[in-house]
């Protein structure tokens, strides 16, 4: 009977109180490390909609009211506009550069001048504070040097809800 | 208001999936819950939205997804107040050094296995907006969970509940969840307390002084509707629904004093008298209600999981790794406390694998991580697999490690009531 409690507070003192500083270390040694910027939630994009609606397939954007949401996980994201009137798109964060390609969805396209094979880019810098509300970046248009680059700036409105559906 | 058309078509269209699905799974020997889980997943953007994303997008649009949370949140909150309610703490209080033993190590083992996969992952599929301790106190809680009804469910079927295997297993799963659940409040706390900008302090006080106001002072009320039962046999309709009022008051209790609303379903739960005839009887009288509700939880979470965002061989590496993770520290910690204390390896074996499995609980700490964004959408999609892949693999990998046959001599037969927890395995967790 004492040999029993004896290796029951032994087996107690090895496999439980050891690997409870083993995991109090781990977090405080995870404390240095640094994920991805947070980009995630409803942007609203803060553009000239005349400047927009220039550029080949950006008509859409206009109708959508220039609000996207973006679902982070980690370095990848996806990014859907509102209405749909875009592809649902992916794409990185490296660094606080954050960068996308959109393809215009079939039933936007029809009718418009929106070739459906265009791809428009976004690339935006956000700034690097926690939970940043605010980023600036370039909408331009793949294989097209003559259309124009459209800057613009959008607005974090709120973080990703995460009722919703991916 | 709700479009009722698409309201009813919803939960029309989840019932008979869950129903057609959980029979299949009954065949295949699994319970029925599990193939209401996978069904679940199966309405969603990684089958059903992927194969016919215009019917999906008819069946389940984005604005009404809101009604069907509540109404699902609604039988989650009954379902974790009869959690709360199977949950003895008598039986805990008199398990041997196996089980104490095991059900701390099944709890410390996979809380330091997942720091370290957060150490890993944290970089890779979290956010700055995440703090590092609370991202790895989720995935430590999320992985030392157990899903008690369907544990108790397999050991029902397999005759399993009175040997010593079963007796185990279920304290170690009951203290493991406890636990889980509470170390997750804290996390719910911390988050919302940082969102809210509020102080932690203050926040962690109130939580205390209601759970001391319900253990020492709504438990002593609850008591009456034993003795209600007691006189009369049954309970009255008047009692029944002061009972959801209850469970509904608490719950809404915790969620405004910062925590989430299943906290004090479960705690609710857990304060009502533990006379196993009135527990059962409970259970019989909610079972419809539940049997029903749930689906439409597994269909929600189903919808918020998208497997097509586990993509390319980098992030299902990530996946295989979380499920490696998950099952060394639960199954591994689990088997090699029990054979510490004197258990053959076999059936410590046993008791590793059943403690792996993590079934419906699961999947509601998931959520609740997806709510407060301790964890991103992928990653709540891999976690989502893990549990399905760990509660799948609980039945067959039993039979194989430890065979009904070999557990028949460690049967004990000083247990002769069936514990409560048989009767919520067996009524909320399949047929």
């Amino acid at each position: 009977m004492k040999r029993k409690s004896l290796n029951f507070a032994v087996g107690y003192l090895i496999l439980v109180a050891l690997p409870v500083l083993v995991f109090v270390g781990v977090l405080r040694s995870g404390r240095t490390l640094v994920a991805p910027v947070s980009v995630g939630g409803l942007w609203r994009i803060q553009a000239n909609g005349e400047n927009v609606v220039v550029l080949p397939c950006g008509e859409p954007l206009v109708v959508a009211d220039s609000n996207f949401t973006i679902l982070q996980s980690g370095k990848n994201f996806t990014l859907n506009f509102d209405r749909s009137v875009m592809s649902s798109t992916s794409g990185t964060v490296e660094g606080t550069i954050i960068r996308a390609t959109i393809l215009p969805a079939a039933k936007w396209a029809k009718g418009t001048r929106c070739d459906l094979a265009r791809v428009l880019t976004l690339t935006a810098t956000v700034d690097s504070r926690v939970n940043a509300h605010f980023l600036a970046g370039v909408l331009s248009v793949g294989d097209c040097p003559a259309c124009a680059l459209v800057h613009f700036r959008a607005v974090r409105e709120e973080q990703a809800k995460a009722s919703g559906v991916n | 208001m709700p479009n009722m058309l698409t309201l009813i078509l919803q939960i029309s269209v989840v019932l008979a999936v869950s129903r057609v699905v959980g029979g299949i799974f009954l065949k295949m020997r699994q319970p029925r819950v599990v193939g209401e889980m996978f069904a679940g997943i199966m309405l969603g953007p990684s089958l059903l939205g992927w194969i016919a994303p215009h019917f999906s997008a008819f069946l389940f649009p984005p604005l009404s997804l809101g009604y069907l949370n509540a109404l699902s949140q609604v039988g989650v909150i009954i379902f974790m107040f009869l959690v709360g309610l199977g949950i003895n703490p008598r039986e805990l209080k008199n398990q041997s050094h196996t089980a104490v033993l095991t059900s701390h190590l099944s709890i410390t083992f996979p809380f330091v296995f997942a720091s370290f996969l957060a150490i890993y992952l944290y970089p890779r599929l979290s956010d700055n907006s995440v703090p590092f301790t609370s991202f790895a106190l989720f995935m430590g809680a999320a992985m030392s969970m157990t899903a008690f009804p369907v544990l108790a469910r397999i050991l029902t079927e397999k005759n399993l509940l009175h040997s010593r295997l079963g007796t185990i297993a279920i304290a170690c799963a009951a203290v493991a969840d406890v636990t889980g659940w509470c170390v997750l409040a804290y996390i719910v706390l911390l988050v919302r307390a940082t969102d809210a900008q509020k102080s932690t302090w203050l926040m962690v006080t109130g939580v205390l002084a209601f759970a001391l106001v319900m253990l020492l002072g709504v438990r002593r009320l609850v008591r009456r509707f034993e003795f209600m039962y007691r006189k009369k046999g049954r309970l009255s309709e008047d009692a029944i629904a002061l009972m959801v009022l209850l469970a509904l008051g608490s719950a809404l209790c915790t969620e405004s004093l910062g925590i989430h609303l299943l906290f004090g379903s479960f705690l609710m739960g857990a304060i009502m008298p533990k006379e196993p005839q009135f527990v059962r009887y409970v259970l019989d009288r909610f079972e419809i209600i539940v049997a029903t509700v749930l689906p439409l939880f597994f269909a929600f979470t189903g919808l918020r999981t998208n497997i097509g965002l586990v993509k390319g061989p980098e992030m299902w590496m990530y996946c295989a790794l979380i499920i490696l993770v998950a099952t060394l520290g639960k199954f591994g910690g689990s088997t090699l406390a029990a054979w510490w204390t004197g258990m053959p390896v076999r059936e410590a074996a046993g008791v590793g694998t059943l403690m792996n499995t993590r079934g419906l609980m699961e999947l509601m700490v998931l959520n609740i991580g997806l709510d407060v964004r301790v964890i991103s959408p992928a990653l709540f999609s891999m976690m989502v697999l893990m549990a399905l892949t760990t509660t799948f693999m609980t039945s067959p990998l039993l039979e194989v490690i430890c065979p009904t046959r070999l557990l028949w001599g460690h049967t004990s037969s000083a247990n002769n009531q069936e514990p409560v927890t048989a009767t919520l395995g067996l009524e909320l967790a399949g047929d």
